[in-house]
């Protein structure tokens, strides 16, 4: 995908802001206040997430830094993998150490070829320290950083090593420090209870790991040095800006794919001797999956009713052939197939399934927690224990589970999450049609309340009818702006939730479905400059 | 395998290793009359088949069947260990059950005694960092796991204060390289050169973490104290560069080690392994606190006797006998078998304890998340207490908690850990989280 993000943009009200001239005519579009006592997010010290580490990394070293598949997994909120809580064990801070030292040595020699100083004179050790640090720390370093890691390397010097050497020394220091691992939300700090402003730095910090997973770049720095980004205007003229680059999307992707639950669909399995293409064709899946949240967000909408509906496969010849279409590509149609958007994708119908069979309990579940935002209790809650139901040779799955309603205490969450689930029957444990099972027709119909709210029973009689239904409530376009500021601010708070929400809510409607004209609606607002000191 | 130099070197320079000599004999015994204490915990995996995980009378864990006859194996495990036992039965998790953390998701009760939302340490960690148990030996603490690296709740039994998951390290070549890593040949100037690099940049990141904590609120504060505790990890193993303890072979590098990521044919061998490197760190003192966790290790065709897919097929087919309902002694059959094999790993770690002279000092806790794993259930969950002469604790011996009644509710299993902190003298009244507070108090007679 070549085309950048903003062309949505260009597409929508928003335009006015100039994606292409980067005026910031008609911003009073996106303004949206913040309530008075709205909850505002807890300053905090944030650990990088892996995704945002690399992409840290590669802008200091100017290597690609692949070094999440060695680290410890993150620890997720919800899900997501920005997590305000994450923090640094000894485990990861040893694997990192030493990912780190191989790295500092590598990028040491690539930097040590480079143009500018190569020795270790004071106003060369001056010079790389103010460079790379101000790199490394998103901000230019204090006097006494800059002195004692000039220090560094003039220790280095006396003992009469090498400037690669003393450069990858100096490396080292700047990346394991906290100044690099964590994102600050800190600004001048204050007593607790108070509210406090983000300084200059965390303005620009905040901006660029919000929309793009990694560090501000020259421009933003800039911008931020000048003071600018205390206004929202040219914070929303920089956002604009940001989500232009090419490399955004990746950002926007790894938000889908963790909201969908397939992100770890690679390190999924299914029974060899029931589906044994699966191994071969996961890949194929999640490609799929990735190249449709990209054409979605550049030219569909950036909306979850584009995600559900989008009415195309961005498919290669391979899961072409697995879903019976006659082309592929980026827009192949889906006219006259059963499927029509993500709940569809053959990546999504895997992830949320058993290794044998389709588990009606996690399609529905999904639907039940992601778009709808109804949390479905715990057995354990309710004081239930979970048998699982007997497997069968003769029945049917949806037979199987007859006895989740048969249970009045079964009964009172699984008749609507088994319902919404039987409504993907027609899909099998690896996404793939099917019309029978174990020998009997498959049966996809279903009366479903959907949600908690809902004054109508809809009669559905597939995941078509599902999506379509879905489509007509206003709830999921809410639900998923909310499990998007649970991804972009790194943490799950309702009440902080509640105030992104309001902010939304103040959008003309045409808007407030758009992800991008949301995020920027935030950007503008004080809940993304302020913060609240001493919560948590 | 062996790690290379230039490999070691690189981890040295921040990590600090040891200077470990290769040897082919025996590790050097670190038990000596007032040895360290140890706390080791192992999590295995699909809960147990009651009726073959109970010893019958006279404490008789060696009957046809019998799921926990590993510890009565002096055949293959070089003596008996039945005497160090005890079978403690129906323990709940409670505190999970109270707030929905249960079935797959027990794992973390275990050592917590919290549900999801606790914000307390696991034992282990509490024993190793606010006890102090970890504050003199190389490694505060060891989290091994095997098949799953997955921070996900369930799939870990450690965790932080502030109540993040402590990470697994799953690639017996990374322990071996953390725990023994010198190479042959590094020489002592390269060592010294590398372990003054490290410290120099130790320095300079444990000042800038007190600037940023200096500044953060103190809802900050636990998670930069964590970072902290990491940063004199790291500098013990810098400063401790000498160590007397031989070193074991090196593993083998295994292509591929995740469950479903096709590192199941390599399962049986690296939990060997890991097992193995747990109790040669245990036993070298260079650590006194480890937890291995066994992940659901389906489909690694462990038993020819067993299915593809034990946890569908044999764990969730286990029909267990109660009073109304004889169950289906076949589906005990096939979930003992699998018992039987986890609780061999555990005969080994204990064999390998005992061969090197810590097993004396050290005390052995084995759990799981579920007890009847059809369903779902983290009630009677079987938990073992192997402990050394060092520990004030009536072995040999099968404890009903339930008093042999069926009782719906067993004991928390937060008076288990109140009582095993004691025993590490931790002066704890209560451990865990839980809005029902009678659940963390209280402590279990295990004298």
């Amino acid at each position: 995908m070549r085309s950048s993000l903003c062309a949505v943009l260009l597409g929508s009200a928003l335009v006015v802001l100039g994606c292409a001239t980067g005026g910031a005519r008609g911003i009073s579009a996106a303004h949206a206040r913040l309530e008075p006592g709205a909850k505002l997010l807890p300053a905090r010290a944030r650990r990088l997430s892996n995704f945002e580490l690399e992409n840290s990394l590669a802008r200091v070293t100017g290597l690609p830094a692949t070094i999440a598949r060695d680290l410890p997994p993150d620890v997720r909120q919800e899900g997501y993998t920005p997590n305000a809580r994450q923090d640094v064990s000894s485990a990861w801070a040893t694997r990192y150490s030493g990912l780190i030292s191989e790295l500092a040595g590598r990028a040491a020699k690539k930097i040590g070829k480079d143009a500018g100083c190569h020795e270790l004179s004071a106003p060369c050790r001056a010079q790389r320290v103010a460079e790379l640090g101000r790199l490394a720390y998103r901000r230019s370093l204090t006097n006494d950083e800059q002195s004692s890691l000039e220090q560094l390397l003039s220790d280095e010097a006396a003992g009469g090593e090498s400037f690669e050497s003393a450069l990858s020394l100096l490396l080292r220091a700047l990346l394991e420090s906290p100044n690099f691992l964590y994102v600050t939300e800190l600004g001048a700090g204050g007593t607790a209870g108070t509210t406090i402003r983000l300084d200059d730095a965390e303005l620009a910090s905040e901006l660029s790991y919000l929309l793009t997973g990694g560090p501000p770049d020259e421009a933003l720095l800039r911008a931020a040095s000048s003071g600018d980004l205390r206004q929202p205007e040219p914070r929303v003229v920089e956002a604009l800006r940001l989500l232009a680059l090419p490399d955004t999307r990746y950002q926007f992707r790894r938000f889908v794919l963790e909201w969908l639950e397939v992100d770890g669909l690679l390190d999924t399995a299914k029974s060899s001797r029931l589906f044994p293409t699966y191994d071969a064709l996961k890949p194929f899946m999640l490609a799929e999956t990735e190249s449709y949240v990209d054409e979605v967000m550049v030219n569909g909408g950036a909306s979850v009713q584009s995600l559900l509906a989008g009415g195309f496969a961005s498919v290669g010849p391979e899961m072409a052939r697995f879903y019976g279409l006659s082309t592929y590509g980026p827009r192949a149609s889906l006219r006259g197939t059963a499927r029509l958007g993500v709940l569809q994708q053959a990546s999504f119908l895997a992830a949320h399934a058993h290794e044998d069979v389709t588990s009606p309990v996690k399609r529905g579940d999904f639907v039940m927690r992601k778009l709808l935002c109804e949390r479905v209790k715990r057995p354990a809650e309710i004081g239930l224990e979970v048998v699982m139901p007997p497997p069968s040779a003769t029945l049917s799955n949806r037979e199987r589970l007859r006895q989740h309603v048969a249970d009045p205490g079964c009964a009172s969450c699984h008749t609507t999450l088994d319902a919404i689930g039987f409504t993907f029957e027609g899909f099998d444990a690896m996404g793939a049609l099917q019309t029978t099972d174990h020998q009997r027709p498959v049966d996809t119909r279903a009366s479903v309340r959907l949600g908690s709210h809902a004054t109508q029973t809809r009669e559905l009689d597939s995941s078509a009818t599902l999506t379509a239904a879905l489509l007509e409530n206003p709830t999921i376009s809410e639900c998923f702006a909310r499990h998007a500021f649970r991804y972009f601010s790194a943490q799950s708070d309702p009440a902080v939730e509640a105030s992104f929400l309001d902010l939304r809510a103040q959008l003309p409607e045409a808007q407030r479905d758009n992800l991008f004209q949301v995020l920027l609606a935030y950007v503008a607002s004080d809940l993304f400059a302020l913060r609240e000191n001493g919560g948590d | 395998m062996r790690v290379s130099r230039r490999r070691f070197l690189a981890a040295l320079g921040v990590t600090g290793a040891f200077l470990a000599r290769e040897s082919n004999g025996r590790a050097e015994s670190a038990t000596t009359p007032n040895a360290p204490l140890r706390f080791i915990t192992v999590y295995t995996p699909h809960g147990r088949a009651h009726e073959l995980w109970q010893p019958r009378p006279g404490f008789d864990i060696a009957f046809e069947d019998s799921s926990l006859a590993p510890f009565d194996d002096a055949k293959t495990y070089g003596k008996s260990f039945r005497d160090r036992l005890l079978v403690l039965d129906g323990i709940d998790l409670s505190a999970g059950i109270e707030v929905g953390t249960t079935g797959h998701d027990g794992s973390r009760v275990i050592l917590t005694g919290s549900g999801g939302d606790g914000k307390n340490a696991s034992l282990d960690q509490f024993l190793a960092i606010e006890h102090g148990l970890g504050n003199d030996t190389p490694h505060t603490s060891l989290t091994l796991g095997v098949g799953s690296d997955s921070t996900d709740v369930g799939q870990n039994i450690s965790w932080s204060r502030g109540g993040t998951p402590v990470p697994k390290w799953i690639d017996p070549s990374r322990v071996y390289a953390e725990l023994f890593g010198a190479p042959l040949g590094a020489r002592k100037e390269e060592l010294e050169h590398a372990r003054r690099a490290g410290k120099s940049v130790l320095d300079r990141v444990r000042a800038d973490l007190g600037r940023l904590a200096q500044r953060a609120p103190r809802s900050q504060r636990t998670k930069l104290e964590q970072h902290a505790t990491a940063l004199r990890d790291i500098e013990k193993r810098l400063t401790h560069v000498e160590q007397s303890c031989a070193a074991p072979p090196a593993p083998p590098a295994f292509e591929r080690l995740k469950a479903y990521g096709g590192g199941e044919p390599y399962f049986d061998a690296i939990t060997d392994l890991q097992i193995d490197l747990m109790a040669r760190a245990v036993s070298c003192d260079l650590t006194r606190v480890a937890t291995l966790y066994l992940a659901d290790l389906t489909r690694s065709k462990l038993l020819a006797e067993l299915p593809e897919d034990v946890h569908q097929e044999v764990a969730h087919r286990y029909d267990a006998r109660d009073e109304v309902h004889g169950g289906t002694p076949e589906t005990w059959h096939k979930l003992g078998l699998q018992n039987h094999y986890s609780y061999g790993k555990v005969a080994r770690l204990v064999a390998r304890l005992d061969e090197a002279g810590a097993l004396d000092s050290s005390l052995l806790l084995t759990s799981s998340d579920m007890g009847d794993p059809a369903r779902h259930s983290s009630r009677q969950v079987p938990t073992l207490l192997l402990a050394g002469s060092a520990f004030p604790i009536k072995t040999g011996r099968y404890l009903d908690l339930r008093h042999g009644k069926n009782l719906q509710e067993g004991v928390p299993n937060n008076r288990l850990l109140v009582s095993i902190a004691r025993l590490f003298g931790a002066p704890v009244e209560r451990f865990g989280e839980s809005k029902a507070s009678h659940l963390l108090h209280g402590e279990l007679a295990l004298t």
